[in-house]
């Protein structure tokens, strides 16, 4: 039992009759019970063979099985490597090779997937209405963690490999401890989840730090659109949920207005936020009040926030470090720069990550002495306040969701007939970014771009798909990576610029 | 029997117009006929689509069909696979015509 399993059963002794989780139809497990169900599931995963440090994959969408899971798994000092609920084998094969996965626990929709992959039956006791499914992995025995963790999470990394930021459980205790304690969450908290908890925003800042402080999670349907937002509100009654950027753009473009619901708070991180947008979101459901937030996985992940309760420098910030957490600027020396100088973001935080699993050289590239670098760019204010200006990392993110143009690139690579891909980010109104691919043929005229789309729907995470493909005679000369990748982002000609919209809906947007 | 008949045109017809654009949307408007889908596939674990892309759907059906769908009609039942899909949008024509 780790410290954050500890605290977790603290707080189902504290709140026994409290419910701690509801569902979609309405079933409510409250915490006395909630602590039984994972104990009695993390007995049944000593039975089959689940043993301390561990790496077992939870495999499942936001509900009951994947906390019940969760804690399971942290019950009995494995360390939970969270999966993405619409990987595909492409990601599955990737996340089983380079997080040494012991043992897959995935939810009844997910067997088929893994079964597929792996071809490997899955074991499924009917411990639960709908149950988990366990499935031994290959994982090797020696594991690379130089440290206790509690939590693996797979982030799409550069060329043919994925990066694991590992968390331990004091990290992650500390950061949602720091964040529930900056918005005084309590036990009369009620919090809509309709990002995924596989990603650290839903995890940490929602799922641990209302779990520890008693509150009840209210799980969003598995598929949302934003034209629900308002119903789903009115049904479920949440004090405070969290949302990525685009995601709010769309809720506030099906939505004229959001009056008498009792959702108080909203929070706001994972992409840039545009302040134009808070702006309007202001205006149009003016009774709620906005939390926006910078972090990254690597850093536990909250670093600052800022309620727009605070006047001006909400207009102009993001706020300051969470309690513990520092940040400096530094130039491309590294020496530390003045308040208002531009230049890369670093943060230092009892929060942040033992490093990327089993790998050395991209862990010390970001990590040293205690601080971490971003690959963001900003500024301080003499007040301490953060401003972030931009990135300087190669990633594009889509939803909210970090992508790497190299690891679609490999995977393009593997499609038979491209000779050669290249990928990069481009904004687009729907998903904040859009992923477009430039693809040569190895034979002109022999691929098309279903073909591809064919390859990358059977076996990529839906996040992953390019939004664009553009089949072309060739790419630039000395074509490389990042810096071409900018400078053809910057100047391509691209073919009346294709808006992706959302037809009736998005019309609103303009 | 001829009745009958017609309604089955008019069935098939629908179900067609509903793959071609779920086919549409599956190929981000890249033209192709190298899906066929059967009414048990899920859009979202079985197809890999995601939820702007269904209302991309929801928009093209609105455009094909000539009708207006409400907010209120989007349950998330009638999106989880392409049979339940054309079920929906055949009852919705159906309610349209009465």
């Amino acid at each position: 039992m780790n410290a954050l399993y500890r605290l977790f059963k603290d707080s189902c002794l504290k709140h026994p009759i409290r419910p701690a989780v509801r569902e979609q139809d309405g079933a409510v497990i409250r915490y006395g019970r909630l602590e039984e169900l994972a104990s009695s599931a993390a007995d049944w995963l000593t039975e089959s063979g689940v043993t301390a440090g561990q790496h077992v994959a939870l495999f499942a969408q936001n509900g009951i099985e994947f906390i019940i899971g969760y804690w399971a798994i942290q019950k009995v000092s494995a360390v939970a490597v969270l999966v993405p609920a619409f990987s595909k084998s492409w990601d599955l094969e990737r996340i089983q090779e380079h997080c040494d996965i012991d043992h897959w626990l995935a939810d009844f929709s997910r067997r088929s997937v893994l079964e597929d992959t792996f071809s490997i039956q899955t074991l499924a006791p009917r411990w639960l209405s709908s149950p988990l499914c366990l499935m031994h992995g290959c994982g090797n025995p020696v594991k690379a963690n130089p440290q206790p963790i509690a939590v693996i999470l797979p982030t799409s990394g550069t060329t043919g490999r994925l990066k694991g930021v590992t968390l331990d459980a004091d990290s992650l205790v500390w950061n949602a401890q720091a964040y529930a304690n900056d918005l005084h969450l309590s036990e009369t908290e009620k919090a809509l989840l309709l990002l995924p908890m596989t990603g650290a925003f839903a995890h940490t800042t929602q799922m641990l730090a209302h779990l520890f402080t008693g509150g009840e999670l209210i799980f969003g349907p598995e598929l949302f659109m934003p034209q629900q937002f308002a119903h789903l509100v009115q049904r479920t009654q949440p004090t405070i949920t969290g949302l990525v950027p685009s995601l709010y753009r769309k809720i506030l473009a099906s939505l004229p207005k959001l009056a008498q619901v009792p959702l108080q708070r909203l929070v706001l991180a994972g992409e840039p936020i545009d302040q134009a947008l808070v702006h309007q979101g202001r205006q149009q459901f003016p009774g709620i009040e906005i939390i926006k937030a910078y972090g990254l996985s690597e850093a536990g992940p909250r670093v600052t926030q800022i309620s727009s309760a605070k006047g001006t420098a909400f207009d102009d910030t993001l706020g300051r470090p969470l309690l513990g957490a520092r940040i400096k600027i530094v130039n491309d020396q590294g020496r530390s720069l003045a308040p208002g100088e531009t230049g890369e973001i670093c943060v230092a935080s009892p929060s942040l990550m033992k490093g990327y699993y089993k790998d050395p050289e991209h862990t010390h590239a970001i990590m040293s002495r205690g601080w971490l670098r971003t690959g963001d760019i900003g500024q301080l204010t003499k007040e301490g306040f953060l401003i972030v200006l931009g990135r300087s990392k190669n990633l594009i993110i889509k939803s909210g969701y970090n992508v790497s143009p190299e690891e679609i690139e490999a995977f393009l690579n593997t499609i038979p007939g491209v000779r050669e891909a290249m990928v990069f980010g481009r904004q687009n109104n729907v998903y904040g970014e859009g992923i477009i691919a430039h693809i040569v043929a190895s034979k002109k005229g022999t691929l098309g771009g279903s073909d591809i789309l064919s390859q990358c729907r059977a076996r990529l995470a839906p996040i992953k798909v390019p939004d664009e493909i553009h089949l072309v005679d060739a790419l630039p000369d000395n074509f490389n990576g990042k810096l071409v990748r900018k400078e053809v982002r910057a100047h391509w000609p691209m073919p009346d610029d294709r808006e992706i919209t959302l037809g009736r809906r998005g019309e609103k947007e303009a | 029997m001829k009745v009958s008949h017609s309604i089955l045109v008019a069935r098939s017809s629908v179900r067609e117009t509903v793959h071609a654009i779920i086919r549409q949307v599956y190929f981000k408007g890249h033209s192709s006929n190298a899906i066929s889908f059967d009414d048990s596939d899920t859009l979202l674990l079985k197809l890999g689509l995601d939820s702007l892309e269904i209302i991309q759907i929801v928009v093209a059906i609105e455009k094909a069909f000539k009708i207006s769908i409400d907010d209120e009609e989007l349950q998330t039942a009638n999106f989880k696979t392409v049979g339940s899909l054309t079920q929906w949008v055949q009852m919705l024509l159906h309610k349209t015509k009465r």
